[in-house]
């Protein structure tokens, strides 16, 4: 054998080796590859989903705080005053909604779990939110819960609505061992349909008069700025009661200020869950993308926190 | 007009009536004008909620409770309408309120007589 032709079959070999790896790679797509992506994925579904529900609380003691403001601010305070301390977001309408952050959290953290290890058994708590979910999906409460929120419309509302049973079942089936990009795939639709409903309903600028809930919180704070302009014009000039009463007026405009942001970071973060979830299809041949994006909903999700950090407990 | 469309002219002209309420509000200057204003505020976010409960795109909703509340609301807003003149002294201002509240009481009007 010459040198010329050893090299040959060498370089051949080689070829053939490589050829067999990349296939090899493609057809047994092993969870395994995508364990550490998905563990990321849920941790910032995790967090996130934490965050959502702070921006509910948020929401919730804004517009509690406006309503006994201004019934303190009435005389004689109106007779039907115990039903107007109502919340902004009933405990219905915040079930439905926290149903529909668990179903993404349980959802991501099923996925860890499934390419972690072998699943454990379905607890049954993951059972009750399943049903609660494919109960959702398939009556009106959906729609009745979000018609305040103008972004959202009906055909959305309907395709989210699939979205959700989709979820529900998938709780309960949980059957994605083999073939797991095509089954992430087939789960894509549903996570960006109920991460991107939720977005909405948080809304855009308070400017944008989508009656979305940074609307709601600014408008709030407006209310609790107007009692409170209302005191200081009848405040004595130059009296230590009129300084007290514009600092209590500044720190309303501070957190009016740092609310919003906080809404608008908890909505960014929740319209990178869809995108963060695409990426994690990709994420063994472009990793790069699935950091960078995960990378963007923790920061979000931080952002929010350091500001709902500091509300009351609940 | 549909009575979608009436609806939904409604919420928009109510809408605009609250912010130029909001400015209407800050522009002036006595706790007696201020209190009126509010008042105002109050009972425009109440026609807002209640077109919010019902939902614009229902044909069949049923509008009772919401006339319920624009007969309220009617009622306070021609009120303040023949004040704004006198407790807003910023010309620009009293003038886009009290064309926000002669829009507002006018498709109002058309409402309640569904």
């Amino acid at each position: 054998m010459t040198t010329k032709s050893s090299i040959r079959r060498l370089f051949h070999a080689a070829q053939l080796c490589g050829t067999i790896t990349i296939a090899l790679g493609l057809v047994s797509c092993d969870p395994l590859q995508y364990t550490s992506a998905i563990s990321d994925f849920a941790t910032a579904c995790t967090n996130v989903t934490q965050q959502t529900k702070n921006a509910y609380h948020l929401v919730n003691e804004t517009v509690m705080q406006q309503k006994i403001d201004e019934l303190a601010d009435k005389d004689p305070p109106p007779v039907d005053w115990p039903k107007r301390l109502t919340p902004q977001i009933s405990d219905e309408n915040l079930k439905i909604r926290q149903d529909l952050l668990d179903g993404l959290q349980g959802y991501a953290t099923a996925l860890a779990n499934l390419t972690g290890k072998t699943p454990t058994a379905l607890d049954d708590e993951t059972t009750k939110l399943a049903a609660s979910l494919s109960d959702l999906a398939d009556n009106k409460r959906l729609q009745h819960s979000f018609r305040e929120t103008k972004l959202v419309t009906k055909e959305e509302l309907n395709i989210a609505a699939t979205g959700v049973d989709f979820i529900g079942k998938f709780l309960i089936n949980r059957t994605i061992t083999k073939n797991l990009p095509a089954n992430l795939a087939k789960a894509a639709p549903s996570v960006n349909k109920i991460s991107t409903l939720l977005a909405d309903e948080i809304g855009g600028a308070p400017g944008d008069k989508d009656g979305g809930f940074r609307e709601v919180v600014a408008d709030a704070f407006d209310k609790q700025l107007m009692v409170q302009d209302r005191i200081i014009t009848e405040d004595p000039i130059r009296s230590a009661k009129r300084r007290d009463d514009l600092a209590v007026y500044g720190t309303i405009l501070k957190n009016k200020r740092t609310a919003d942001t906080a809404l608008a970071n908890t909505r960014e973060a929740l319209m990178k869950i869809g995108p963060a979830h695409d990426a994690l299809l990709k994420a063994s041949t472009a990793p790069a993308t699935f950091t960078s994006i995960i990378a963007q909903v923790q920061a979000r999700a931080r952002d929010a926190q350091d500001f709902y950090g500091k509300l009351p407990t609940k | 007009m549909a009575r979608t469309d009436q609806l939904r002219e409604l919420s928009t002209t109510f809408g605009d009536l609250y912010d130029q309420l909001k400015d209407a509000y800050w522009a002036a200057s006595t706790v007696e004008a201020k209190d009126e204003i509010s008042g105002a505020l109050d009972v425009t976010r109440d026609v807002i909620d209640a077109l919010n409960q019902i939902g614009l795109d229902d044909d069949n909703a049923d509008l009772n409770s919401l006339k319920g509340t624009l007969g309220t609301a009617t009622k306070d807003l021609a009120d303040l309408q023949g004040k704004v003149d006198r407790i807003v002294h910023n010309v620009a201002i009293a003038t886009t309120t009290i064309d926000g509240l002669n829009r507002a009481l006018t498709i109002a009007g058309k409402v309640m007589a569904f």
